[in-house]
């Protein structure tokens, strides 16, 4: 994934849930083959302005790879909730 | 020691570069075929050190090479900048990322993907920073 890519999508996706008045956010992340700190700080800033706007995030998909290298690197996604299915009823 | 076909050097100077990088480092992994758990640290520890290079050095390049030690063989990956240097190396190998200040150089989480960590660097001098993963054969 493109790094500038990432930044374009926080930019698009906050303007989404305002427009749509979204009240949960779905990100899917199973195409990311690695989440360093700059990505994980966007998915992260992400969550937190969608949390701003009222709308709960959820993060799913995330490849087993990937979570095991994040939490040697340390990293904490704050702000969202995790689930290991892309099947998770969110609007209830 | 090295092997392979010797040292493969990359330049580090925009977005995409980073994207290459990452993508020769895997393709070298996958041919010494390591573990996509150690494919994922190692490329991800290379991605922290080369937006580094980025950010914090004014661009620069890598270097990445091949080794044999014994009955393992390994991936090397050098950062090279000719920027400011690092005056304070304790802090910069602190968890500064996690702060939420973005600050954070992210070598402390580098150190830890790889199994090898070499950094060098001064004030005026640039940073030369070179992580390695290994795998037995």
């Amino acid at each position: 994934m493109h790094d500038r890519l990432a930044m374009t999508l926080q930019d698009d996706l906050t303007a989404r849930i305002v427009k749509d008045r979204a009240t949960g956010v779905l990100i899917d992340i199973s195409a990311l083959d690695i989440v360093d700190s700059f990505i994980g700080r966007m998915i992260s800033n992400t969550a937190a302005m969608a949390k701003i706007l009222d709308a709960k995030t959820v993060l799913v998909g995330m490849q087993p790879a990937v979570a095991i290298t994040l939490v040697e690197l340390g990293s904490r996604l704050k702000a969202c909730a995790r689930r290991s299915t892309s099947n998770a009823d969110w609007r209830s | 020691m090295p092997g392979g076909g010797g040292i493969v050097r990359a330049t580090l100077a925009t977005d995409e570069d980073v994207v290459r990088l990452r993508q020769m480092v895997r393709a070298d992994m996958i041919t010494l075929k390591f573990s996509l758990t150690d494919q994922t640290k190692m490329v991800t520890a290379a991605s922290e050190l080369a937006r580094n290079v980025l950010r914090y050095g004014g661009g620069g390049h890598a270097e990445l090479d091949q080794l044999e030690q014994g009955m393992q063989k390994g991936v090397r990956v050098t950062f090279i900048d000719a920027g400011p240097g690092i005056a304070d190396m304790a802090l910069a190998m602190t968890d500064g990322y996690t702060s939420g200040g973005g600050m954070g150089l992210g070598l402390s989480g580098a150190k830890r993907l790889a199994d090898d960590f070499e950094i060098n660097s001064a004030p005026g001098k640039g940073t030369t920073v070179s992580i390695t993963k290994w795998k037995a054969f």
